[in-house]
């Protein structure tokens, strides 16, 4: 309770300050809107923004961080249990995250057109590489001397895989996801300038090109909600998974 | 009647140097054997060999119940156990893994749990228990493989003095119900000398079969009898071999 506090009291501070600052040196508004005017604007387009934008951008952060999860798991398994994974696709995982994105734009638009599916494939681009990074990483940190007691036990490689590879990779599958989580918002939204007909990128790209600051502030502002909310989504799923961590590190704290 | 008998073992994880040479020795049953030596002279790898976990070079293993893996209970130094599994899931895992029904598996370690000082804590997470409970979970883990040979790795070396000693007598009272062989790898020689019908005395390296100790010593033995003349000429006689063969190399 007194974090949560101190995060609102550190927000109202921010944005008072804000406020004053741009009334007292009379900053015009297409430069930099006062809280209050983005707020206004907020109320005037909520139906708009709400329920054709918002949604529109949800469902490309859902597919997209869906199928980066989906991708990012199998990409991790392979790199760490296969040779040619290791050698060849891991350099190409880290080399996907050099790709300038907007220069790609022409082509995506090319091959995808302005459907959903050239949003998710700039989503599933950004927020596969930290999935992929964590579960390579928990896959590898597997102690040894567990391997060799499973195998003592008469453990076959598909018992060593789902008994103690697997779950013990899963808190840094969730340290990915969240990260991955926070990111797709921003894949969704990079994706959306790029050309869209709707969304809350769209929506910031238009204001932006209009001069209409506050329009753009407002939307920055539910895209920064949807960021939020998706990140504690992320970490309450993760710890109804993985609540023995939570725990052993609350312990562990204590000692 | 041996259950385990290694005979003619050369090993060593390059081909310079070798931890075993041409070293033989037998594990009789109900029998419990320590192997002692100084530290980093290999007990535990002479341990991951009898496992099956590594090869020998040269000289072969022969089991009684047949090949090594799957068939030879198996008890680390750390404890090992699995954070996300709760002490009820952790000691019925061999028996998972063997495809023993999940039902019968955790009935069988319920039953068990007094014995090991365990009782009501099945749904206990390792890391709420204390050290000296950690290595019974871990113990009552590799009891129940069901094997009839148990190796145990140095099991109380991350343990206090007090906790060691306290499980020491523990382990006498109630290894024998299991009618188990165990070799147990220790560098504490009261606990040897406590726990053991025979003493593996190792050397670093190793050449031929180990210096052996016959420990003359009537069941139930008393932590008190540390101090008798015999029990502190047999520590002495180990000690001495010990040291005298460092001196040498």
């Amino acid at each position: 309770m007194k974090k949560n506090l101190a995060i609102v009291i550190t927000v109202v501070l921010l944005l008072l300050g804000w406020e004053m600052l741009i009334r007292g040196l009379h900053i015009p508004m297409y430069i930099l809107p006062p809280p209050t005017m983005i707020f206004l604007s907020l109320v005037k387009e909520w139906k708009l923004l709400i329920f054709i934008h918002l949604p529109s951008t949800l469902w490309e952060v859902l597919i997209g961080l869906f199928l980066a999860v989906l991708i990012g798991v199998v990409a991790a398994v392979l790199i760490v249990f296969s040779r040619i994974g290791e050698k060849v696709l891991y350099p190409l995982v880290i080399a996907s995250q050099t790709i300038p994105l907007v220069a790609l734009s022409p082509i995506l638009i090319m091959w995808f057109g302005y459907s959903i599916w050239g949003k998710v494939a700039i989503t599933v681009l950004i927020s596969f590489f930290p999935i992929v990074v964590n579960v390579v990483d928990g896959l590898r940190a597997t102690n040894q001397e567990w391997v060799q007691l499973m195998k003592t036990m008469g453990a076959n490689r598909r018992q060593i895989f789902w008994k103690l590879q697997i779950p013990h990779a899963l808190p840094s599958f969730f340290s990915g996801l969240k990260v991955a989580a926070t990111v797709s918002v921003v894949g969704a939204t990079i994706g959306e300038w790029l050309g869209a007909s709707e969304g809350l990128g769209y929506f910031s790209r238009r204001a932006s090109n209009n001069l209409q600051a506050d329009l753009l502030f407002a939307s920055v502002f539910l895209l920064s909600l949807i960021g939020i909310a998706f990140f504690l989504l992320m970490q309450w799923i993760e710890k109804r998974s993985i609540p023995w961590f939570y725990q052993m590190k609350k312990i562990e704290r204590k000692r | 009647m041996s259950i385990l008998k290694a005979i003619d073992i050369t090993f060593g994880f390059d081909q310079k140097s070798s931890i075993l040479r041409n070293c033989s020795f037998d594990i009789g049953q109900n029998e419990f054997i320590s192997l002692v030596g100084l530290s980093g002279c290999g007990k535990s790898t002479v341990l991951k060999l009898i496992a099956g976990l590594y090869p020998p070079r040269e000289g072969r293993i022969e089991y009684a119940h047949g090949g090594q893996l799957g068939k030879i209970g198996f008890m680390p130094q750390q404890d090992l156990l699995m954070p996300w599994r709760s002490v009820l899931e952790n000691a019925a895992l061999p028996m998972e893994i063997q495809g023993v029904n999940k039902r019968e598996a955790q009935c069988r370690v319920l039953e068990l749990l007094p014995i090991f000082g365990l009782q009501g804590y099945e749904n206990a997470y390792p890391f709420e228990l204390s050290g000296g409970m950690r290595q019974r979970v871990s113990f009552l883990r590799c009891v129940l493989t069901g094997h009839q040979l148990l190796l145990l790795d140095e099991p109380f070396s991350a343990l206090d003095a007090l906790t060691r000693r306290e499980m020491q007598l523990w382990l006498t009272e109630t290894w024998q119900k299991w009618k188990q062989s165990v070799l147990l790898v220790t560098h504490d020689l009261d606990e040897a000398l406590l726990l053991s019908d025979r003493i593996f005395v190792m050397t670093s390296p190793q050449e031929g079969p180990f210096y052996e100790i016959k420990v003359p010593f009537l069941r139930p033995r008393q932590p008190s009898q540390v101090y008798t003349k015999e029990w502190l000429d047999l520590k002495e006689k180990m000690t001495t071999f010990l040291y005298k063969k460092r001196e040498i190399k």
